[in-house]
């Protein structure tokens, strides 16, 4: 095996508002050392910095890139377009990187292509996104409430973390991105505000930031501006009065929110996810500084960077074992504790499965799996006897028809209904370190069931799938349901995670929020 | 003075709203209401063309005076016909010679609104402090405000009223025996918001200068082979989104529309101008709303016939028996889902649909209401 050299790039470690003793707090970041073409054009990322409300595109520096902005004015890094290049660059590098480390391989981008464009200075305007079609993340900037300065989106971490982890997860899981249950849309913001939150923390020295001099009791860690999402970006926002874009840690721990009508809209439902999450990630960092009696602060801060890169690991491997459409945050949870079960059994160093657990409570979501043993809250292991008899071990592990050949031998063994159209959509290596310290590989499979029937069909079903106040008979609709199948080292099934196509709660729950928000083409 | 007979009188305007009501009273006295005199139509010496009749038509009609005037909201197609002209033979002027006593319009329109009010502004002001892009502001005066009928609207007669949800019209104090409901537009207050910004308007008023941002930095005049795709679907994505911007802002207007329910002779007549889902939502989340709605035998379509204008919960909540519907619409201005065909489709099938396509350009049809009887379609 080759040895993977390195390159180590400056970035902004939090947000250009975060300032140590006077100055933006950067760090370095330690990426793999790839050829990279001007722009910087790597295998992965090709940034262009076009503005498409001035019509300018940036001529980059000649010459392969190399980090020089190590120990340059805040001045320079807030007024040169190539350090914003680098900028996104680096930080979206990290997250891939991150993911890859995390799932044991190669992540594609969900539009084919193998390089997301990333334009640091898209547009004119307060806003940044993942852009599908144009397999791009796009940073717009604007005016400083106070002052002639401008602000970048670009140069905000959290807002680069988040827009990239969105293109991730839209890699892994493209179903999420249609629509769906009020948990599934929400989900994709919560998990893109979780990376990006876990991503800064897990930088040592943001990390220390946080803990400050005297940060060793909860609620100074609490108070922390770090656990803010994109401060300068949210406090210049005009017509705001906020200190930040969101601060989901603010949210006081009740299971009102899932039912509120406030908590809706995607982005302030995710904000239940984050805040279930990072309360969790504060805790066992908490108890870690307590448990430990830690008295140097150098320590102090490893711990809770420790503490971050593991949650973040276990959010990341965590998508592996969610069911590939309609997923609630009951699943994810679920699906957390069972991707840390699998990778560490013994949980004693962080206790992070019983903090998950506690937390998520206390914001009224449960585990899906309703398991007790081996541990709560994990995903059952299949316990119907399947047919192994035609299956080739090797092709199981990357050929979709042989993984619905297997399917198809087991569906009654799997419970599926047999009146919907079946397709497999993926099927990928996953390579992990194992909790005795060897390599374990395993491979992950995903199908997805489609039934369109008319909405006076339902009943004929069998299930109690109710059909929306309102909604014609005539109206044609389509129930989808889907798992994942997670096969182990030997071609054995461990994992079956799914949501059936028959799951009356959920149907009539994903109809009725259709319904109600006018996917069907006329409002309710 | 006893109430006989009322008469609603749409006008084929093309994509515009055009509504004569007439009040006959015992006597063989008359009083009229004319709600919205608009259309879109290009160039605008079209409108001209269109609206002129009409205008004369409403002049001989009413023997030379209104009672009053509504102006739902301040969309061209709405009130773009009110706009002054030094010509007395213009569509305007010759509304204006009907010197009606009354104007009823939204209370976002209100002019001695502070800078704090919140409501949305013609433009927003931080925009255009902001130097926002030329184009974007091109499509909103062609497409959004109109400031000259606006204006003429403040002065036009001899009251000015701007309204809310739950306050009195003063068109009962005109028109003896008839009862008027405003269900709509609803205050911030009584919408549940506490601010005005949407994210839209804090978009706007975000964007920046047009010139480049790093003036000392070399631009590239030929755009390298690699990038052209991607640079071309930027362009392409910028514009969507202004126009996505646009439409946004477009629909809040909308939802300003003042929304009359008439009730006379035991008929009850909704005339909600463009009131689109989000304010119906609020509307029929008040108290009392749901009981005059239920009760209707006459509703002007909401926003041209499209499914954001009637949407689900409120055709539910009318009745089907004896109702009326009056659409004033023309596909292919508005894109291509307005009018909706599945809404229009129920409509004909649950109600009676009267659609102003199927009558020539500037010409009328009308609906008549007496007491005992269900609404009849006059002959034209």
């Amino acid at each position: 095996m080759g040895r993977v050299q390195t390159r180590e790039l400056t970035i902004v470690a939090q947000d250009p508002h975060v300032r140590v003793r006077g100055r933006i707090l950067t760090a370095r970041v330690v990426l793999p050392q790839e050829p990279l073409l001007p722009g910087p054009r790597g295998s992965r990322i090709h940034v262009v910095d076009y503005d498409s409300s001035t019509h300018t595109l940036y001529r980059p520096p000649a010459g392969l890139p190399e980090d020089g902005f190590a120990g340059a004015s805040d001045e320079e890094l807030l007024a040169n377009p190539h350090f914003h290049a680098q900028n996104v660059y680096a930080i979206s590098m990290r997250i891939l990187k991150r993911f890859e480390r995390a799932l044991g391989r190669r992540v594609a981008w969900s539009f084919g292509g193998h390089q997301l464009k990333i334009a640091p200075h898209a547009f004119s305007g307060a806003n940044a996104c993942y852009s599908k079609e144009n397999e791009a993340l796009l940073f717009g900037y604007f005016p400083a409430r106070r002052g002639k300065r401008t602000v970048f989106t670009c140069l905000s971490h959290d807002v680069v973390a988040h827009e990239t982890a969105h293109a991730l997860l839209d890699g892994i899981r493209s179903r999420y991105a249609d629509p769906s249950i009020p948990d599934q849309a929400a989900l994709h913001e919560g998990f893109a505000d979780l990376i990006a939150l876990l991503s800064v923390f897990s930088l040592e020295e943001c990390a220390a930031v946080a803990l400050g001099r005297r940060g060793r009791d909860g609620w100074r860690l609490r108070q922390s501006l770090l656990l803010s999402l994109a401060k300068q970006v949210g406090r210049e926002l005009p017509g705001t009065r906020r200190r930040s874009l969101r601060r989901s840690i603010e949210l006081v721990p009740s299971a009102r929110y899932l039912s509120a009508q406030e908590f809706e809209p995607p982005h302030r439902r995710g904000e239940i996810l984050v805040a279930a999450a990072m309360h969790a990630f504060l805790d066992v960092w908490e108890r870690r500084l307590h448990s430990l009696a830690v008295r140097h602060q150098a320590r102090a801060v490893e711990e809770g960077a420790q503490a971050a890169s593991h949650l973040l690991t276990m959010a990341i491997r965590a998508l592996d074992y969610t069911p590939p459409i309609d997923v609630s945050f009951g699943d994810y949870l679920s699906a957390l504790l069972t991707a840390d079960y699998e990778a560490s059994p013994d949980d004693s160093r962080f206790h992070f499965r019983a903090a998950l657990r506690t937390s998520f409570a206390r914001f009224g979501v449960r585990p899906s799996s309703p398991a007790r043993r081996p541990e709560a809250g994990v995903w059952e292991a299949p316990s119907a006897e399947l047919h192994y008899g035609g299956a080739h071990f090797d092709s199981l592990a990357r050929d979709p028809d042989e993984v619905f050949q297997f399917v198809w031998a087991n569906r009654q063994e799997l419970g599926l209904f047999g009146g919907a159209f079946l397709r497999v959509e993926s099927v990928r290596p996953a390579v992990r370190v194992g909790a005795d310290g060897f390599v374990v590989r395993e491979t992950v499979a995903e199908y997805v069931k489609t039934l369109r029937l008319r909405a006076d069909e339902l009943h004929s079903l069998g299930a109690p799938i109710d059909r929306p106040a309102g909604m014609p008979g005539s109206q044609e609709i389509e129930l989808r349901g889907g798992g994942t199948l997670i096969f182990d080292e030997f071609g054995k099934l461990k994992y079956h995670v799914r949501n059936p196509v028959l799951d009356a709660g959920r149907q009539t729950l994903r109809l009725e929020h259709l319904w109600r928000n006018g996917h069907f083409g006329t409002r309710p | 003075m006893k109430l006989v007979s009322v008469e609603t009188r749409m006008y084929a305007v093309g994509f515009g709203d055009c509504f004569l009501l007439s009040f006959h009273y015992s006597g063989k006295r008359s009083r009229h209401v004319l709600i919205d005199f608009g259309t879109t139509a290009y160039p605008s010496s079209r409108e001209h063309e269109i609206l002129r009749p009409v205008a004369e038509d409403i002049a001989r009609r009413t023997s030379g005076k209104l009672t009053a005037v509504v102006a739902t909201h301040r969309h061209r197609d709405h009130i773009g016909g009110f706009a002054p002209h030094p010509r007395a033979t213009a569509p305007g002027a010759i509304i204006a010679a009907l010197k009606p006593s009354l104007v009823v319009q939204p209370w976002t329109e209100n002019p001695l609104l502070g800078d704090d009010a919140r409501h949305p502004a013609p433009i927003p002001r931080a925009a255009v402090r902001a130097g926002f892009r030329e184009e974007w502001m091109a499509m909103a005066r062609n497409n959004l405000p109109n400031r000259p009928a606006i204006r003429h609207l403040e002065g036009l007669g001899g009251e000015s009223r701007y309204v809310y949800a739950g306050q009195r019209s003063g068109l009962e104090d005109l028109l003896p025996g008839i009862r008027v409901d405003v269900l709509g537009p609803l205050s911030p207050r009584q919408a549940g918001r506490s601010k005005p910004a949407r994210f839209w308007d804090r978009e706007f008023a975000a964007a920046g200068p047009l010139t480049p941002l790093f003036p000392g930095f070399p631009a590239m005049r030929r755009w390298p082979l690699e990038t052209r795709w991607l640079l071309n679907r930027i362009r392409d994505w910028h514009s969507d989104r202004i126009l996505e911007l646009t439409r946004a802002y477009d629909s809040d207007i909308n939802n300003t529309s003042v929304v009359l329910a008439i009730r006379a002779l035991g008929h009850t007549m909704i005339f909600p101008g463009d009131a689109e889902t989000e304010s119906w939502t609020g509307m029929l989340a008040r108290r009392g709303t749901l009981d005059i709605l239920r009760r209707a035998t006459l509703l002007k379509a909401s926003h041209h016939g499209s499914a954001n204008g009637t949407p689900n919960v409120l055709w539910e909540a009318l009745p089907r028996e004896g109702l009326r519907v009056l659409l004033s619409t023309q596909g292919g201005v508005y894109g291509h889902n307005v009018p909706c065909a599945n809404l229009l489709k129920r409509m004909r099938s649950e109600a009676c649909l009267i659609d102003s396509r199927d009558y020539p350009r500037g010409s009328s049809v009308a609906v008549e209401f007496v007491a005992g009887r269900p609404p009849r379609k006059l002959p034209s």
